[in-house]
């Protein structure tokens, strides 16, 4: 059984999602709540898998619940169930919510929102990762994007498409605020949320979750997401995906970035062996990383590539694809850093390794 | 007696000598006469030592008479001489003897000095201690004249003053006798002349001193242009000393007026007044303007020299330049400022505009001055106008920031007025009008207050959207609840109903329960109830969804926005509108994302809605008992269409070309403000798109066309 805690001043509203959720007694226990006040005791005193709040309440609102939950319980899902309209009061819990859900929500939508997000944080059984799947979100960018005044979309663009954690941020908010998979680039993601939004969701920053947190593995993981990325838009060259190849690119290693917010103590490089990933976390950075995308709703594709980055069979397979071009950047890329053969060498015909050297080969020399 | 005629004859010659001596001094005084003082006074001084010597001559002759009674007839032929001799004499001379009695004149003294004492018999003490007392003589005279006789000083000499005549006057005794010799030695044409000289040295030192300090700067040159003197403004102002060199080239010099130097130097060649302003830099470094006087003055000698004062006016240069400029600018200002600007004089003339208002005129400048209104366009309405100027210019009070409307060729034009009277030296001498184009600010405010008025609906209708959902989400909850408990309760009735087929005492109470709660009504019914009660609830969400989605409050900013949503949220809004004279019918293309202000575009779609409803009411009747309107998207290339047609009775072609104009309605009052397609127009030009339309007697399409790829530069 999961459970579920609901957060509402309308007790109505409350008795009505009871008795909503009485079609699913059997999978959830449902607690209710007529303040935040009240939930956090609730919070306290037993384990929840699920809150799901609302952002207008007296005395204390939905963001303010969402960020004290987030500190004191940070293995526990948000969800927001909302009928305002208005996004902007939301920035400040954006990294601790999971899903955005409008009012009225129909009780079948509402209800195969919470199984989804329930098999996907089945996945994530070890609480440590469950815990700093927020704190991943409001990590500080390579590049302070601040400095970028006035912010132009074609700034905005540049800016975050240079820093992963930040491009993370921007289409995780895209993916909240307008819709589920709605932003396969960071401009359209951009275009989607309006360049005022966007400047303040690039800046949403905070200290909590980079607590303990050392920049320069950061750093690391990121100008290794940014080169991929690259690398992968250039594989991609005129192709109408392209776009979607960088962003991919950007994100591939998203699960690593998670890894080392876990337990940054027992971080092994930027490279780790997937035997002591699973070792570690019993999952491997790419299930980890395409888990956590599709819980915060990124395009089906993207899950694929985060996914998939590592099988390049596949890869070989499906070229030329978002995912493809992507696991061979990455492969390709390994050539070039390490002086390893890529293993691609010995799956493809070497004129077509080669052609695709030759537009890694200037990516690399330009890192 | 040889002896004694000898002597006589060197009398003689020394009596000739003397005479000669004389007449030659004669000469030498008249001549001096109008020489300097210096001469003067020597000329004087000659004479007075002239008469020392007749003096001494006398006496001797008379020593010598004395001692030759003897001779008595010679001496008499001498004395006759010596009396001529004295006669001649231009000296006044009296002898008196010792009790001031006069014991002869001279000539001029008994012809020409009575008034200056008595001749011979008279007593010229009394007469001067009478005179003295009256105050005629001075009393040093008689004085003089009794101390001499008293033997108290041997000679008098001193100036002597006689009314308005002056004398040099000598009192001496005659030596070996008791006789006094009185001369009186007219200096009064010197003592004028030494006095006129000193009054012309006083007034030439003041003069001096008034050129020296006088604030113009003087030069004075000589015919061949050296200069001879300046004055300590010149000093000053040009900061050097340039006396005794040539003016000509110190004019080169310190003048930044290459042609000041020939033109001088011509005007001394030929003598002649020359006058003209030149500029120089001083001693301080800035720039002087003098007014430069050069004027030939005869000198004494005959020979030319030239004074030339420099009059400084760089004041009035730097007033006059400044005055310039700020003419310049005004000129530069009434003439590039946008605003229309133009004066009357008091019988409402045009005294001259700006190129802003001619243009507004479709005139020119030189077409209005003079003119006044209803000559410069026949017909022209300018009685509002002309109120107004006419109250400004007989008030003298400003009219400011009225807002007329004028008719123009590009539709009306809203004019922010001002009129001021224009007072020129203290009296009105007409108005001036300023009028400042504010047809496009008039224009924006609409645009604003529609925003405004949208970005307040959409407030509200977020806030309405916010009420209704809360409910509607546990409406929809229970219904949904409900729908599942009561399958369950009609599976549990199903149950009971089949037990009601037994026929013991249990079938019996199943059938009673049954009929008691009417079950077979309620079997048929409930399903339906839940059926219609969940679609209720769904319409009003997607009401409620349109409407907090058409209202769309997110501000004025771009964002990729799908079209087809917009327009199934408006149709959504707008049922009211069209549901009673009209389908509407939908045809989308499957992807219509664009960067838009879909708040806006929604406003622009609801008004083709709309006034393709109101176009097919006004064609409604029992032929055409309701019409269509078919909203259409299409996914071009580089851009996406909407289209909106309707099946009414098209526009009229006199309406047509006034269609997209602001204000233009055909609509009666209340249904509309004639802002709608305006403002659509203005919002899809903000999207760099299209908007026009077809239309015939079957039906009227507007079409929009948003570009897919246009990025706008800079946009935040």
């Amino acid at each position: 059984m999961r459970r579920v805690l609901f957060v509402d001043d309308e007790p109505r509203v409350l008795q009505g999602i009871e008795n909503l959720m009485f079609d699913v007694d059997d999978e959830w226990e449902v607690e209710t709540s007529t303040s935040g006040a009240e939930a956090l005791e609730l919070l306290a005193q037993s384990h929840f898998d699920v809150l799901v709040s609302d952002m207008r309440m007296p005395e204390m609102d939905g963001a303010e619940l969402l960020n004290r939950v987030r500190v004191a319980f940070p293995n526990v899902a948000l969800f927001v169930l909302s009928g305002h309209a208005e996004m902007r009061p939301l920035l400040k819990s954006m990294n601790a919510v999971h899903r955005f859900l409008g009012k009225p929500c129909s009780g079948p939508h509402l209800i195969q929102t919470l199984r989804e997000t329930a098999e996907l944080l089945s996945d994530l059984e070890a609480t440590t990762i469950r815990e700093s799947i927020g704190r991943v979100t409001s990590l500080p960018p390579s590049t302070p994007c601040e400095a970028i005044f006035p912010p132009t979309r074609e700034r905005l663009v540049a800016c975050v498409e240079s820093d992963g954690v930040t491009a993370l941020r921007l289409l995780r908010a895209a993916n909240l605020f307008v819709a589920d998979g709605v932003a396969h680039s960071i401009a359209s993601a951009i275009d989607h949320l309006g360049c005022e939004l966007a400047c303040d969701i690039v800046r949403q920053v905070d200290s909590v979750g980079f607590a303990g947190l050392d920049q320069e593995v950061i750093d690391l993981l990121n100008d290794h997401g940014r080169l991929v990325a690259l690398g992968a838009r250039a594989l991609a060259g005129e192709a109408e995906y392209a776009d979607q190849a960088y962003v991919g690119g950007l994100l591939h290693d998203v699960g690593r970035l998670v890894f080392y917010v876990t337990s940054p103590e027992s971080f092994r490089g930027v490279h780790p062996l997937e035997t002591i990933e699973l070792e570690q976390h019993g999952k491997t950075h790419a299930e980890i990383g395409s888990t956590i995308l599709a819980l915060w709703g990124f395009p089906d594709e993207l899950v694929g590539v985060v996914r998939d980055h590592h099988n390049l069979e596949l890869a070989v397979a499906s070229y030329p694809s978002v995912m493809s071009c992507v696991a061979l950047a990455e492969d390709l890329m390994d050539e070039l850093f390490s002086g390893h053969p890529a293993q691609v060498r010995t799956m493809m015909d070497n004129a077509v390794v080669e052609e695709m050297m030759a537009r890694i080969r200037p990516v690399w020399e330009n890192r | 007696m040889e002896g004694s005629e000898q002597r006589i004859a060197e009398l003689e010659r020394k009596v000739a000598m003397q005479q000669a001596t004389i007449d030659a001094m004669m000469d030498e005084l008249e001549k001096r006469q109008s020489t300097t003082e210096q001469t003067r006074f020597q000329t004087w001084a000659r004479q007075a030592q002239f008469i020392n010597v007749i003096q001494q001559k006398t006496e001797s002759l008379q020593a010598a008479l004395a001692k030759n009674n003897e001779l008595t007839s010679s001496l008499q032929v001498s004395e006759s001489f010596l009396s001529a001799v004295v006669d001649s004499l231009p000296i006044r001379l009296a002898i008196l003897d010792g009790d001031g009695t006069v014991v002869r004149v001279n000539r001029i003294w008994r012809e020409e000095s009575s008034h200056l004492g008595p001749v011979e018999g008279g007593n010229l003490l009394a007469f001067y201690r009478v005179r003295s007392a009256a105050g005629e003589v001075p009393p040093q005279l008689h004085n003089a004249i009794a101390s001499v006789i008293a033997q108290k000083f041997p000679t008098y000499l001193d100036h002597t003053e006689f009314g308005n005549l002056y004398f040099q006057t000598l009192v001496t005794r005659i030596p070996d006798t008791t006789h006094v010799l009185v001369a009186h030695l007219d200096i009064t044409a010197l003592i004028q002349a030494q006095k006129a000289l000193e009054r012309e040295r006083r007034e030439t030192e003041l003069l001096s001193l008034v050129t020296r300090h006088t604030e113009n700067p003087i030069v004075i040159l000589d015919g061949n242009a050296k200069v001879t003197w300046t004055n300590t403004a010149f000093d000053q102002v040009s900061g050097m000393k340039i006396t005794g060199q040539n003016a000509l080239a110190v004019a080169a010099q310190i003048s930044d007026d290459p042609g000041v130097s020939a033109l001088l130097g011509e005007h001394i060649r030929l003598g002649r007044h020359y006058q003209s302003t030149h500029s120089m830099i001083g001693a301080d470094g800035s720039r002087y303007y003098f007014r430069v006087e050069l004027k030939p003055v005869a000198g004494e000698s005959g020979t030319p020299f030239f004074m030339m004062v420099l009059n400084d006016v760089t004041e009035n240069v730097r007033v006059q330049t400044t005055l310039a400029s700020e003419r310049k600018l005004l000129e530069n200002v009434v003439s590039n400022v946008p605003h229309a600007i133009y004066w009357k004089d008091r019988y409402s003339r045009y005294q001259g505009c700006n190129e802003a208002f001619a243009r507004n005129y479709g005139l020119t400048i030189g077409d209005i001055i003079g003119k006044r209104d209803n000559e410069l366009i026949p017909g022209k309405d300018g009685a509002l106008g002309f109120a107004r100027e006419n109250s400004v210019s007989r008030g003298g009070h400003p009219v400011l920031g009225v807002e007329e409307t004028f008719e123009s060729e590009n539709g009306p034009q809203v004019m922010l007025t001002s009129r001021v009277p224009l007072i020129v030296d203290g009296q009105i001498n007409g108005v001036l009008g300023i009028f400042a184009d504010i047809t496009a600010f008039k224009h924006m405010e609409q645009e604003l207050n529609q925003a405004r008025r949208l970005e307040a609906i959409g407030q509200l209708s977020a806030g309405i959207a916010h009420e209704i959902n809360t409910p509607m989400q546990y409406i929809g909850d229970n219904i949904h609840f409900m729908d599942k408990a009561v399958t369950m309760l009609l599976d549990l009735a199903d149950k009971v109903d089949g037990l009601a087929a037994r026929e013991d005492g249990v079938g019996s109470d199943a059938r009673e329960w049954l009929k008691q709660c009417r079950y077979q009504v309620i079997r048929r019914n409930v399903p339906g109830a839940i059926q219609s009660a969940t679609e209720g609830v769904q319409t009003v969400s997607q009401i409620v969804q349109a409407m907090k989605a058409f209202a769309h409050p997110g501000g004025r900013e771009l964002k990729m926005a799908d079209i087809n949503a917009g327009l199934t949220n408006t149709i959504t809004v707008s049922r009211n509108e069209w549901k009673y004279v009209a389908e509407v019918e939908t045809a989308f293309a499957a992807e219509c994302v664009v960067r838009c202000n879909l708040g806006e575009l929604n406003q622009v779609f609801l008004n083709l809605i709309v006034n393709a409803a109101q176009a097919i009411a006004d064609g409604v009747d029992s032929d055409h008992p309701r019409g269509k309107i078919i909203v259409r998207t299409a996914d071009l290339e580089d851009a996406v269409e909407v289209r909106v047609t309707d099946n009414g009775p098209g526009i009229p072609a006199s309406v047509q070309p006034h269609v997209f104009e602001q204000f233009f309605t055909t609509k009666s009052v209340g249904k509309g403000t004639g802002q709608g397609l305006a403002l659509a127009r203005a919002v899809i030009e903000r999207h760099h798109g299209t908007i026009d339309f077809e239309t015939s007697s079957s039906g009227t399409t507007f079409r929009i066309r948003i570009p897919k790829n246009h990025v706008e530069q800079g946009a935040a």
